[in-house]
């Protein structure tokens, strides 16, 4: 099939945006969901977590799947299977039925992973951070754009939402099998999936330091990501109720409206300046720039590995920038430093999926499931933790000292290998690997010697 | 920022197949304005509440 990479890009990025539309589609209409079956608060909590329960699995089983079967199957899977259990959904009379369903369709997450992949599979190593980021950064944007359009185009008819984007997930899904190509030629397509099949090469990406520093560095930045978009409004509501109500804004519809206006700046930066963060990651690689210490600065990819390592270190001072904005009871002050942590936050996310596909080219797929996936859980557990500290300001604090620091030391410490840091971990090294290895550390030692 | 951007792209066509890549420069600064100009909007009502606003 006559194809290009950007129309590779563009089938991926559209299915991947619709994904993210799907997935936080069940958010949007929440008010209306707990309207028609008098949720009580308890209940809506756990609908609204119940859309990231699949994710960390799920994630991990997609990037499989798509080593294994190509991303073009596996994707289209995904959108049917959440295509038509959207459609079941949105003739559900039953509460019960309709969790289950729409937990169901919060799959769609997992189709993160497999566009990654396919976009990897596509594109050379200086052009992988701003396509890989053009892929994230815009389909991201889909939860955003789904809260703020749907209910506006759909009102509370809920029902007839799920409806139309099950059947335009459906189209979508034979537009991906009809003209999406797993890889650019068919032999590192039957390697991938040949390499796929072996549960050793699973076992080789999980134990490796530098892919567990990468699933951390995601932690960090995609984890916080989600966690904030649950957590801010309910924060300048509760944080920063007076300043809100001194604006002029009146009774709980006012100041829900500030809340969520004032939390979607974290989310429109984490999401839109993501692109530009692969785009810097390319800079990095392309001007051979290495500024950090101790991060290795021989190696083919370095340089991405030096602006990851910023990216990580601004996020935790953004965290803290947030604490002190809130305790000084600035509103202002709150809202500029979100914009840098949500800027920051992009960095970390285009910045570590710019360096996935090049630490682990022989398995983009599970190394993206495991980085992707297992990260997910700091949606959860963050809030958890924002929560339990002694004043609603001072959790963004906790959680950069005692988890944001020890993950960046943790990262400094993973990536100080100036042979193939991929060859470092914990126990052994599968038979394949340790010849891919090997390959690499002699290209290193050739480029370094030149 | 834009001498990087310009260099980046040249650099790059020269490579290969890199034809694309101005073309998603442009997409992402794009995305940047955007981003920028909710991020205005909400400093602004963090000011000023929803005043002179469309919606007030």
């Amino acid at each position: 099939m006559n194809t290009h990479k950007v129309e590779q890009l563009i089938i991926a990025t559209v299915g991947f945006f619709w994904c993210f539309l799907m997935w936080f589609a069940t958010a949007a209409f929440s008010p209306s969901i707990a309207d028609k079956y008098h949720l009580t608060i308890a209940a809506l909590g756990l609908l609204a977590s119940s859309a990231l329960w699949m994710a960390p699995v799920g994630r991990i089983a997609a990037g499989w799947a798509a080593d294994r079967f190509g991303a073009p199957r596996t994707f289209a899977s995904i959108l049917a299977v959440c295509g038509v259990v959207s459609i079941a959904s949105a003739f559900t009379e039953n509460y019960t039925l309709l969790f289950i369903e729409r937990v169901l369709v919060a799959i769609a997450g997992v189709a993160f992973v497999v566009g990654i992949q396919h976009v990897s599979q596509w594109f050379d190593d200086s052009e992988i951070g701003t396509a890989v980021g053009l892929y994230a950064g815009t389909g991201n944007v889909g939860a955003g754009v789904g809260a703020l359009l749907l209910p506006r185009i759909f009102g509370t008819d809920y029902q007839s939402a799920f409806l139309w984007l099950g059947v335009f997930a459906l189209l979508l899904a034979g537009w991906y099998l009809w003209r999406g190509e797993a890889a650019r030629d068919e032999h590192s397509r039957s390697g991938t999936a040949r390499r796929a099949g072996d549960w050793r090469g699973t076992v080789f990406v999980w134990s490796r330091y530098i892919a567990i520093a990468l699933m951390l560095a995601y932690a960090m930045s995609f984890g916080l990501e989600i966690a904030l978009n649950a957590w801010l409004p309910g924060y300048f509501s509760q944080g920063f109720n007076e300043a809100i109500l001194a604006l002029g804004f009146t009774g709980v519809a006012g100041v829900q409206l500030a809340a969520g206006t004032f939390a979607a700046v974290q989310s429109f930066t984490a999401s839109l300046f993501r692109p530009f963060a692969g785009f810097m990651s390319d800079l990095f690689q392309r001007r051979g720039w290495t500024p950090l210490p101790l991060v290795a600065r021989t190696l083919p990819y370095a340089p991405r590995l030096h602006w990851l390592g910023i990216a990580l270190i601004l996020i935790t001072l953004a965290m803290i920038m947030l604490t002190v904005a809130g305790l000084s009871g600035s509103l202002p002050g709150a809202i500029v430093a979100l914009v840098a942590l949500g800027v920051f936050i992009s960095f970390g996310t285009g910045g570590t999926f710019a360096l996935v596909p090049l630490l682990f080219p022989e398995r983009p797929g599970v190394a993206a499931g495991f980085i992707g996936g297992v990260s997910t859980a700091g949606g959860i557990v963050y809030p958890l933790i924002f929560a339990q500290t002694a004043g609603i300001h001072t959790g963004y604090a906790y959680a950069a000292i005692f988890m944001f620091v020890p993950f960046v030391l943790f990262y400094f410490w993973a990536a100080r290998h100036e042979r193939d840091p991929a060859a470092h971990g914990i126990g052994y090294i599968a038979p394949d690997e340790e010849s891919g290895a090997a390959t690499r550390m002699a290209q290193t030692q050739s480029e370094v010697s030149q | 920022m834009s001498d990087d951007i310009v260099s980046n792209t040249q650099s790059a066509a020269a490579e290969g197949d890199y034809r694309w890549y101005k073309y998603g420069v442009a997409t992402l600064i794009a995305e940047m304005v955007i981003a920028v100009c909710v991020c205005g909007y909400s400093l602004y009502m963090a000011f000023a509440g929803l005043g002179g606003f469309p919606g007030k």
